[in-house]
């Protein structure tokens, strides 16, 4: 069926040229993967078109319009038609239409068109997953309209400055593609045009041609958007690289996980009615899908596994819970034999010169905690738990293998204030290849000494942690965070977006908790900050730049879809390879 | 008799407005008194003026220019405007930014502070940070906003001893691990410096920054980011400068307070060095006046361990 549709729909064909253009003809008709149609033909340098359709032709056909103000790309161009769900009627994409027959109109010249280019990714670049693809435009006037085609589709058009769009590169088929930006710059769009207003000037840069390559890929929605309610269905499809086990999770705008399928198989079909797990129609709404796919052992049951790469959507939350906990009530040394941590050979782990200080009261941590949580309850978040002093207990932090609840995992933000120390030594109770640690000396009053936990002991994310801030000093510490990282034991699992912290000392502040609450809840002058540029903003406003003798350095590590996550508008992780990882420093307290 | 009294009133009040109360400390560290500890004074007080201002905030506005200069940085108009969204925004306070709020620009008159934002001139974990400049470029880039906001170069502190720019150069780094190399590899993502205020030719500090401008540059040395914090201040009323004694006598008596917390008695002080400054709030912080203080670096011997401090106390005698 599809197949007859096509061949229709090429012969259907009659490209005509409103102009005494005698180089008009079309040179070529092609057929992606997905089956949209290209149309290639012979064009004027600064010309501008018109490309339009009909469904039959007749003595007085009705042109519609497809697409307007498209300017040439130079001796040839192209543009491919993926139809158009936005205008009402729709306009069906080509592989679903029975016939389309196309016009091209050359309706201007460009006398001066701006200038356009794709100045990243470069030619010939391999690109895999999301790709920020940054253009520049210039040109006599302002410019108005950025297009992004992708081998002459429109992926998307903005207006103002902007000049970068990411794309999921998951979404096109593996291999080449051709990446042209179109510009139109504001000439003529005055509200009171003059009498010989010049009309606006187009351009299309020339062409970045890269290569796709993804272990997912062709992840595919046959529909925009489907009704169930009419026997719509909507079909979701993928290509892996290998033989894989899959599993394909739709959730709603909460994240929940309201349908799960499994498979294994080259590729992935599967065809969603709108209804849930339990077979129940979902409410109309927005869902996000993600596809997982890991390659499936060979039949000998050798080789590794593939790099775990997944589709990260994006979602539209609203107010969820945050956890606090906080310790400052350590007292003054010596406590009891106040020994380090044991190292689990026998002896124990060597801390950094720095901190061989007692690991005294810090007095503010509880209101550190307390004004977070007062500024989330302000924004609507509601808690999910406040364990201060005595009543957190190193339990909490661990991970269930070690005997702990992870009790962070149970929130959706998480705010942890105390001390933070730093080994120069390994930790063999770890593993057997002795990571260095970042340590939280947890006191609990009539105890006879700290319980150290391990960073290493924790492990942070889950289908409701996101984002977890630790204020204390150096947890995130260059020589600790890669040892870790080399040793497979970092703590960030492939559910948490982000980790908070720091690479340096760090100081006590009050307001800290305060402002990076209002920061992430837009409370502050300057807007609604991402998570990261709001620790980072409270870092600034309350670590001292009086005459410092050190520097104090934020750092959050994490998925790269992440990083510019904000409270209600977010990206779930894009991928499970841990050197995907990735780490964004801040200076707060910089020397002068 | 009646007209006598009256006359009283009017002085008392009028003596009222001109003092100005003390520098409030609490901010820079805690509560911290030397108490029967042994100082040792090796610092010299040469380099402190004989007096010193104490300035009175006062509401002032942007000028037509500086607004319009910033929105033209901002890459926004009058026609971007809308209604302050922070928490206590007045009516005079002033919200521009694009639809998709990329890029912001938020004004409040009456502190003198302003912040500019623009979201996407810093390169994203999969985009290439291209064009960041060096140090050198970010200062000169800074001058030049800093010239069209309308500060003048004697306006900013010096460094010691010279007529170079006092300002703090802050990098901003990306990186993660590579496999290959297997070690943590980073980029420069941006360049932020701040340029430090001077008031008397003595430096402003503050948490969070006190009074000046941070600037920061991102691809192409596109401004990601312009804090400025530039009360209206008018000069309220000069006080003498502290001596030797009165400082040692703020010391003992917890007049001053230290930026650590200590744990233990204290057994023994060495004053190494004092310098001067004006203590200004974090920028977009309503204060009233601007106190000059010192800080003071010191060791301090511990019952268990020696440490350097930083102290800071009043500069000023108060009447």
């Amino acid at each position: 069926m599809k197949a007859l549709a096509t061949t229709a729909l090429i012969l259907g064909l009659v490209p005509i040229c409103l102009c005494e253009d005698t180089n008009f003809a079309v040179t070529a008709i092609t057929r992606t993967v997905e089956d949209s149609v290209s149309l290639h033909w012979r064009s004027e340098t600064n010309a501008v078109y018109r490309i339009q359709f009909a469904s039959e032709l007749a003595t007085n056909t009705t042109w519609e319009t497809l697409y307007d103000n498209y300017p040439s790309h130079g001796a040839t161009t192209f543009w491919t038609d993926q139809g158009d769900w936005v205008t009402n009627p729709e306009v069906l994409h080509p592989s679903k239409a029975q016939k389309r027959f196309y016009r091209i109109v050359k309706i201007g010249t460009n006398v001066a068109p701006p200038q356009v280019s794709i100045v990243f990714p470069t030619n010939g670049a391999v690109i895999s997953g999301e790709v920020t693809v940054a253009m520049t435009a210039t040109g006599a006037a302002p410019i108005a309209t950025l297009a992004l085609f992708v081998d002459g589709e429109e992926f998307e058009s903005f207006s103002g400055d902007q000049t970068n769009v990411i794309i999921n590169t998951c979404e096109w088929a593996n291999g080449p593609h051709t990446l042209f930006a179109v510009a139109a710059d504001a000439t003529g769009i005055e509200t009171t045009p003059s009498t010989n207003a010049v009309g606006a000037q187009y351009a299309a840069s020339p062409y970045v041609t890269v290569l796709f390559s993804n272990y997912v890929s062709r992840f595919w929605f046959s529909e925009p958007r489907f009704e169930p309610e009419l026997g719509e269905t909507q079909h979701i499809s993928a290509v892996f690289a290998a033989d894989s086990d899959w599993t394909l999770t739709i959730r709603d705008v909460a994240s929940n996980a309201v349908r799960t399928v499994t498979g294994t198989g080259t590729t992935m079909n599967f065809a969603w009615d709108g209804t849930g797990d339990g077979g129940s129609p979902l409410p109309i709404g927005l869902y996000d899908v993600e596809v997982f796919a890991m390659a499936r052992p060979p039949a000998n049951g050798s080789g590794p596994a593939r790099p775990q790469r997944r589709r990260s959507y994006r979602v539209k939350g609203s107010p969820g819970t945050y956890g606090i906990a906080y310790q400052g009530h350590h007292p003054n040394p010596p406590i009891g034999s106040f020994t380090r941590p044991t190292n689990g050979l026998g002896g124990y782990v060597a801390l950094d010169p720095n901190y061989q200080l007692p690991y005294g009261p810090i007095r503010r941590a509880g209101e550190i905690a307390t004004k977070f949580a007062g500024a989330m309850d302000a924004g609507g978040w509601k808690p999910g738990f406040k364990l201060g002093n005595d009543s957190l207990r190193a339990s909490h932090l661990r991970k269930p293998s070690k005997g702990g609840s992870s009790k962070f995992n149970e929130v959706n933000i998480g705010l942890l204030v105390g001390h933070g120390i730093r080994g120069t030594s390994g930790d063999f109770t770890i593993a057997a290849n002795g990571p260095l640690q970042t340590y939280f000396p947890i006191w609990n009053t009539g105890q006879p000494n700290y319980d150290w936990v391990r960073f290493s002991e924790c492990s942070f994310g889950s289908t409701n942690l996101r984002w977890m801030a630790i204020f204390a000093c150096n947890i995130l510490h260059d020589d600790n965070y890669q040892d870790m990282w080399d040793k497979l034991v970092l703590p960030i699992n492939d559910d948490l977006h982000l980790l908070l912290s720091a690479r340096t000392s760090v100081y006590m502040y009050p307001e800290f908790g305060r402002k990076w609450a209002q920061a992430m809840l837009g409370k502050e002058p300057g807007g609604v900050r991402t998570v990261r540029e709001a620790w980072y903003y409270a870092g600034a406003k309350t670590q001292e730049l009086a005459n410092p003798t050190t520097n104090v350095v934020f750092r959050v590590a994490g998925w790269p879809a992440c990083f510019n996550d904000k409270l209600l508008d977010y990206s779930t992780p894009d991928s499970g390879d841990p050197t995907a990882i990735t780490i964004d420093d801040r200076q707060v307290y910089p020397q002068p | 008799m009646k007209l006598i009294i009256y006359f009283v009133v009017l002085v008392v009040a009028w003596l009222e407005r001109a003092q100005a109360g003390e520098p409030s400390l609490e901010r820079l560290g805690v509560p911290w008194r030397v108490g029967d500890a042994t100082v040792q004074w090796n610092a010299t007080l040469h380099d402190l003026p004989s007096s010193a201002a104490v300035y009175r905030v006062v509401s002032g506005e942007f000028s037509p220019v500086v607004l319009s200069n910033l929105l033209r940085l901002a890459h926004l108009s009058e026609r971007n405007r809308v209604k302050p969204q922070w928490e206590g925004a007045t009516e005079r306070d002033l919200s521009f930014r694009d639809a998709s709020e990329t890029r912001i620009l938020d004004l409040i008159p009456d502190d003198g502070y302003a912040i500019l934002r623009n979201t996407k001139a810093i390169a994203s974990p999969r985009e290439p940070a291209k064009g960041v400049p060096d140090e050198r470029q970010a200062l000169k880039q800074a001058v030049a906003i800093a010239s069209q906001l309308g500060i003048t170069r004697d306006q900013l502190a010096k460094r010691a001893g010279s007529d170079d720019l006092r300002f703090t150069p802050i990098l901003r780094e990306r990186g993660a691990i590579d496999r290959k190399q297997g070690k943590l590899v980073k980029t420069v993502i941006a360049r932020e410096l701040f340029l430090v205020r001077a008031l008397d030719r003595i430096p402003s500090i503050g948490m969070g920054g006190g009074g000046g401008m941070l600037l920061s540059f991102g691809n192409y040395g596109q401004l990601a980011e312009l804090e400025l914090t530039w009360r209206t201040v008018e000069d309220q009323v000069r006080y003498p400068v502290a001596t030797k004694e009165q400082f040692l006598d703020w010391l003992k008596t917890g007049r001053c307070v230290c930026a650590s917390d200590l744990f233990g008695e204290i057994q023994a002080i060495t004053v190494k060095s004092i310098t001067p400054y004006y203590l200004e709030r974090a920028g977009g912080e309503r204060q009233e006046e601007i106190h000059p203080i010192t800080e003071i670096e010191a060791d301090v011997v511990l019952e268990t361990t020696n440490m350097p401090v930083r102290l800071y106390c009043p500069l000023v005698v108060y009447p």
